[in-house]
């Protein structure tokens, strides 16, 4: 997608005036993202993987985790336990305002699963990019901490270990700065957020600043969202993949909303409406944290023993038009392989697809496409954060 | 009101770790979705249909889950929509363990966090979807549902 303008003159970096941006060059708002088998090899597809550092605050005391998930559906970092220890760094569950003696607990769910443990600060540096003092959440995978409480437990299996999550951590850097935000702030039985003791967990309100936030909404500058670009593929897939993790949009002379992209604001919720066969889906998103596209179609086979994905017999060629809350509508063409025909041996393909369950026949949601991995590659995508000016448009929004 | 003290008796109690609470829930008798208003901090909206009782509530935490009992007294189908996810367990009940099976094997074949969730037996049909800012789910027993009834009306 690289556009390079010839007779600018003279070498070294030019001022972008392309309709794409370019990152090769590199930057200090430039991070590389790959996908591989993982951190422990057992591999997971379309997994994107980058490396953190975290800080005990103010101090320079340090660890560097590497493979940690990019996820642009989520906002905040979170980091296993074990890794931190594992690089000598100690990080302080957070002291409940009201009770120093107890500690605050965070349980993120998610449609089958969990991640539980203690909210504590850190400095945090990506690339040449820095937070100080920001809330993250600790993965209690070494238990260290008190057990989540039932309300937590109850979301489905404990993603608290590297076996389970796949990762070293989540770097959430999505539509949003705070994980909760004022829900969390107003009411106390939120089930996000939880005040400890060694014995167990209390249902409790957290102050704004105290919430876990995505990291990208704290840097100095080049805080309003981030660029992910992952080179094209064939539809055969390839073994591992790298591209690119860009902070800010419009911020520098590397990170312009390009004029190409189309703009798709989303909804307080992080959604924008995609139709597909007919259907109109109102809770659609673009996530590189999921590793498919995710959505309703009778007319694709699952598979034998993934049930989640399709097993089409031939490649399929479908196309769907996605429309922000701006109006905007784009439409987008995608495949979907046979995943059982694909190679063991491949982490990246741009053509797995999966159900996300039918709604269509449940009146309160219309049903949801999730834009995983596989739309990112051969594409620059844009996740502005909610309230921030990126470019010529204000988040929250997706560009492509 | 009676019923907003009774709430905030068993608010604390309902809500505190470790103490499961008998809930109604999918598949329970109809008779206890007035303790399940209490337990989860609710109030409870009741509407009737020709096929269906219809019981509305909002939890402590501003979730809004709707509970379908049959005239015969039986929850056949709860939905749930809300900010965040609400306590799975009291409102699946004893289709719980089934949820934590099936839960453990979507895990197993693709680990990470899943945005989507689905569970497709012929006695238990759940959909669910988790996001920042928006969570909710379907869950029905297709043989308790009235003759008569599509999936569809389920809000």
């Amino acid at each position: 997608m690289a556009l390079v303008i010839a007779g600018c003159g003279g070498g070294g970096k030019t001022a972008s005036t392309s309709t794409a941006d370019d990152f090769a060059a590199g930057g200090a708002n430039v991070v590389a993202v790959t996908l591989d088998s993982g951190p422990d090899g057992q591999g997971t597809i379309n997994t994107l993987y980058t490396s953190v550092t975290l800080c005990q605050s103010g101090t320079s005391i340090c660890v560097t985790v590497p493979d940690v998930q990019v996820d642009t559906g989520s906002s905040g970092l979170r980091i296993l336990a074990s890794a931190l220890s594992g690089g000598g760094v100690t990080l302080t569950p957070m002291s409940d305002a009201s009770d120093s003696s107890r500690s605050i607990g965070e349980c993120l769910a998610f449609a089958s699963s969990y991640l539980w443990g203690p909210v504590a600060t850190a400095d945090v540096t990506l690339g040449g990019e820095s937070a100080s003092a920001i809330p993250v959440q600790i993965i209690d995978d070494s238990g260290g901490f008190t057990a989540a409480p039932q309300s937590c437990s109850s979301q489905g299996t404990s993603l608290n270990s590297q076996g389970n999550l796949g990762a070293n951590g989540v770097l959430g850097v999505g539509l949003f700065d705070k994980d909760c935000d004022a829900y969390c702030a107003t009411t106390a039985a939120n089930n996000f957020y939880f005040s400890c003791s060694a014995s167990g967990c209390s249902q409790t309100t957290l102050a704004l600043a105290s919430q876990v936030s995505n990291p990208v909404a704290s840097f100095a500058t080049d805080n309003n969202g981030v660029i992910l670009q992952l080179p094209g593929i064939t539809s055969a897939g390839a073994a591992t993949a790298s591209g690119y993790l860009v902070f800010g949009i419009g911020t520098e002379t590397n990170n312009a909303l390009a004029s190409s992209a189309r703009v798709l604001t989303t909804n307080a919720e992080g959604f924008f409406t995609t139709t597909f066969n007919g259907q109109s889906l109102d809770q659609s998103f673009i996530d590189s944290g999921s590793n498919g596209y995710f959505f309703p179609d009778s007319a694709l086979p699952g598979c034998a023993e993934a049930t989640d994905f399709y097993c089409p017999a031939t490649l399929t060629s479908l196309s769907a038009s996605n429309e922000g809350q701006n109006g905007t509508t784009i439409s987008t063409s995608f495949q979907v392989a046979n995943l059982d025909a694909l190679d063991y041996a491949y982490y990246a393909f741009d053509d797995v697809g999966g159900t996300s369950g039918d709604f269509s026949n449940f009146t309160s949601s219309t049903g949801i496409f999730d834009w995983g991995v596989p739309f990112f590659f051969g594409r620059t995508v844009f996740t502005a954060i909610e309230g921030r000016t990126a470019g010529r448009a204000t988040g929250p929004y997706f560009a492509y | 009101m009676r019923l907003n003290r009774l709430c905030a008796a068993l608010a604390l109690a309902a809500w505190s770790a470790g103490s499961p609470t008998a809930f109604a829930a999918l598949g329970d008798p109809e008779s206890s979705v007035a303790s399940d208003a209490s337990a989860l901090h609710g109030e409870a909206r009741e509407a009737s249909r020709a096929l269906y009782n219809l019981h509305a509530l909002t939890t402590g935490g501003g979730v809004q889950v709707n509970e379908y009992a049959t005239p015969g007294g039986a929850v056949f189908a709860i939905t749930w929509q809300g900010p965040s996810q609400p306590d799975l367990r009291s409102l699946l009940g004893s289709y719980y363990a089934r949820y934590q099976s099936a839960a453990a094997a979507s895990v197993q074949a693709r680990r990470g966090a899943h945005r989507e969730f689905s569970i497709r037996q012929g006695d238990l049909v759940l959909l669910s979807v988790s996001h920042l800012r928006s969570y909710r789910g379907v869950a029905y027993v297709p043989a308790l549902m009235p003759a008569g009834l599509a999936a569809g009306e389920l809000q």
